[in-house]
């Protein structure tokens, strides 16, 4: 028998504390109609390579009601060149494309293509209060940019318990995107040297396309996901997070600018052709988090599991730690580790001669990698609501190299074109 | 307007500032352990402009809020924003752990009963009448919605102290983390000690002798701290007692109650909350608090 019949409340008290202190009321509060608008840039650059320019803008509106309307605004700006798939070679290799293009690659330098494109994204997302449980959210994006074109939206509902300690949230999205390769997509695994050029002449009979270039005129891509998650929160200072989400896509899946070296037993390249991926995949992912408040400091750890029918399976571990600097705003290192097997039909070349695979690609985002992140954030609170912050990080991914099945020449160079990136981020937000 | 918007003050006292302002019906006082003057009005501009807000919002002296509106609003349904319901939801959580003693919806009860000390207690036949417009089980509240019923009310007022400590002592720890207390009418927090490390020192006052006699003297590193009690307030018969806590569910005050109740907890509302169930347990407050593990001090 007890002494006292008293519960000890204490816990669920605290639980519900932390609610009104830190829940949606500090995202929100003070006022009800007001813009709270985050600003970032975001520079990318790899060496040799890519440069990334990402303005974003991000606004949102709360209504008295608890109804949140959010507008994302970015444009990117890429720019520079990228692995177009061939192995290196010992003579200078010039490539063209059906849009006339021509480019040359000097010997043994990895065989990239250089491009220059502006993508511009718009996506709206509105969430409501059903009841006093359950909330909506409906999103819509859509982005463009020279040779492609996306459309999606989504709907998620999320439900809290009673207590306000588990969260389940069941959500589906879909979207539908056009690839309109410059010159038009490329016969799959067909050779380079089969293309003829249609640029310069009077080449006007293109088939199909029959020179209407409506931007539906292109390749179709569709894509649907759903997600599952739960959100538990653990105590007045741990929460954890689990989510799964399952993604379909079908339609044209390839990369039209990439290619495979065609190469004789010599490991020489003979020719080259392009890529032909299957037109489906089934990809799935687990993800889970698990945030702990120290009395100033905040750790945040993460993994995600992701699996698909492409063969590829890759683990993500992430962990990062927010230092609170007395008042003097904060500092978050960060460390990342990203490891993925490759794709089955990822080939490093295709042999002159040999039956042709029914999928290839040499894309090195399909090959096996290892992938590293070390970044820092400071972020400094400007006046009551607003937020500085700076964000630098590196990237490095590195990948196999020498393969078993080089031949020839090809034993002596790295085929696996490796990627150092530098990321800086600048981040200002602030309510009007 | 004048006269009675009192400015806030700004004094330099042993190593630290001093700020002190009126709001929510009581001397409010903020302890800054910083150097600069400018850091210090800063701070204390940040802490006034908080407790103003949630005054002007929550109280229910006011006719112009949404404290207003849903005590006039006749039985219809009222749409609140995040904060409100985020409120609304504590307090409907307090209902429930403590089994119904804890309840905004008590304060008509005043209309009844006024604890000024004299010998006037009312009948039972109008504590009965009035106790049909208390009790939370009687509202619906399907968040973001509020519905009382005619005549019902409800008040914010023992929360909405502990939440301006709260959010100012957050906001003013964004700013500059360093030492601050803040103490408004007897409700505190700390958000740290001392830039040299050593915790602040609180009194606590002996309500058997007012600003004169302490119960104790608590060195605090963090967290929250209040006090309920009934030291000015009360009724007195025949010889009993009678403290201005009163029991939502007989509609009387809680008989058996200590005069005061102090708690210390992590956080200002979870002491508030749990000062104030301890009083409304009346003769067995301190049981209730011995199951809590809390720190707690009884005048």
């Amino acid at each position: 028998m007890q002494l006292t019949d008293m519960k000890n409340i204490r816990r669920a008290l605290a639980l519900a504390t932390c609610a009104v202190l830190h829940g949606r009321a500090d995202a929100v509060a003070p006022a009800g109609d007001d813009w709270h608008v985050d600003s970032a840039l975001l520079f990318y650059s790899e060496q040799d390579r890519v440069d990334v320019w990402e303005p974003a803008v991000l606004g949102t509106r709360t209504y008295d009601d608890g109804e949140t309307v959010t507008v994302r605004g970015v444009v990117d700006t890429m720019s520079g060149a990228t692995p177009n798939g061939a192995v290196p070679s010992s003579k200078p290799e010039t490539y063209t494309s059906s849009s006339g293009n021509a480019y040359t690659v000097p010997a043994g330098a990895f065989q990239t293509k250089s491009f220059d494109d502006t993508r511009a994204a718009l996506g709206v997302d509105w969430t409501r209060n059903l009841d006093r449980l359950t909330r909506r959210k409906l999103s819509g994006d859509i982005s463009a940019e020279t040779d492609y074109f996306s459309i999606g939206g989504g709907l998620t509902y999320s439900a809290d318990t009673e207590n306000r300690m588990t969260t389940f949230t069941g959500g589906a999205g879909f979207s539908f995107d056009i690839v309109s390769p410059s010159g038009g997509a490329p016969d799959e695994l067909g050779l380079i040297s089969a293309v003829v050029p249609s640029g310069g002449g009077g080449d006007d009979d293109e088939g199909e396309g029959g020179g209407e270039d409506s931007i539906f005129s292109g390749e179709k891509k569709y894509t649907a996901n759903i997600l599952l998650g739960l959100t538990q929160v653990l105590n007045r200072r741990a929460l954890t997070q689990l989510n799964y989400t399952y993604n379909f896509n079908a339609g044209y899946l390839n990369d039209p600018y990439k290619l495979l070296s065609v190469v004789d037993g010599n490991g020489e390249t003979v020719d080259h052709r392009f890529e032909k991926r299957p037109d489906r995949r089934n990809g799935n992912a687990l993800y889970w988090a698990f945030v702990y408040h120290l009395p100033q400091d905040v750790v945040h750890l993460s993994y995600r599991y992701y699996w698909d029918d492409w063969g590829i399976r890759s683990n993500t571990f992430d962990i990062k730690y927010r230092m609170e600097l007395g008042g003097h705003g904060y500092l978050q290192p960060e460390f990342r580790y990203y490891t993925q097997t490759e794709a089955d039909f990822f080939r490093y070349f295709l042999l002159d001669g040999a039956p042709l695979p029914d999928h290839a690609s040499a894309d090195y985002r399909l090959a096996e990698m290892d992938g590293t992140t070390v970044g820092v954030k400071y972020g400094l609170p400007v006046g009551k609501d607003g937020e500085f912050s700076v964000r630098a990080a590196y990237l490095q991914q590195t990948g196999e190299g020498h393969p078993n099945q080089a031949i020839g020449i090809l034993r002596q160079y790295d085929l696996y074109p490796g990627l150092d990136a530098t990321i800086v981020q600048i981040s200002f937000s602030t309510r009007f | 307007m004048g006269a009675d918007a009192h400015e806030p003050t700004l004094e330099r006292c042993d190593g630290y500032w001093l700020g002190r302002f009126s709001a929510m019906a009581s001397p409010n006082e903020v302890l800054m352990d910083v150097d600069s003057r400018a850091d210090a009005e800063a701070l204390l501009r940040i802490a006034v402009d908080e407790t103003r807000r949630i005054e002007r919002k929550f109280s229910r002296y006011r006719d112009d809020n949404i404290v207003h509106r849903i005590n006039h609003a006749g039985g219809e349904r009222i749409l609140v924003d995040a904060e409100t319901a985020d409120l609304l939801d504590f307090a409907e959580r307090c209902h429930a752990l403590s089994e119904g003693r804890f309840d905004i919806t008590s304060g008509v009860l005043r209309r009844v009963w006024r604890f000024d000390g004299s010998d006037r207690i009312p009948e039972q036949q109008r504590i009965e009448a009035t106790l049909r417009f208390v009790g939370w089980n009687r509202v619906r509240w399907a968040r973001p919605y509020l519905t009382l019923q005619p005549g019902m009310e409800i008040d914010l007022g023992g929360l909405g102290k502990e939440y301006a400590v709260d959010r100012s002592a957050a906001l003013m720890a964004r700013f500059r983390a360093a030492g601050l207390l803040v103490n408004y009418g007897g409700d505190l927090y700390v958000t740290g000690t001392r830039r040299d490390g050593t915790p602040w020192t609180v009194g606590i006052d002996d309500p058997a002798a007012t600003g004169r006699g302490s119960l104790g003297r608590i060195r605090l590193e963090r967290g929250g701290l209040t006090t309920s009690g009934d030291a000015r307030r009360f009724l007195l018969r025949d010889g009993v007692r009678y403290g201005h806590i009163l029991d939502p569910m007989t509609g009387w005050p809680v008989a058996g109650a200590p005069r005061s109740v102090t708690v210390v907890a992590d956080t200002c509302m979870e002491a508030g909350v749990l000062s104030t169930i301890a009083m409304l347990q009346g003769s067995r407050a301190e049981e209730f608090l011995q199951a809590q593990q809390v720190p707690y001090w009884l005048g």
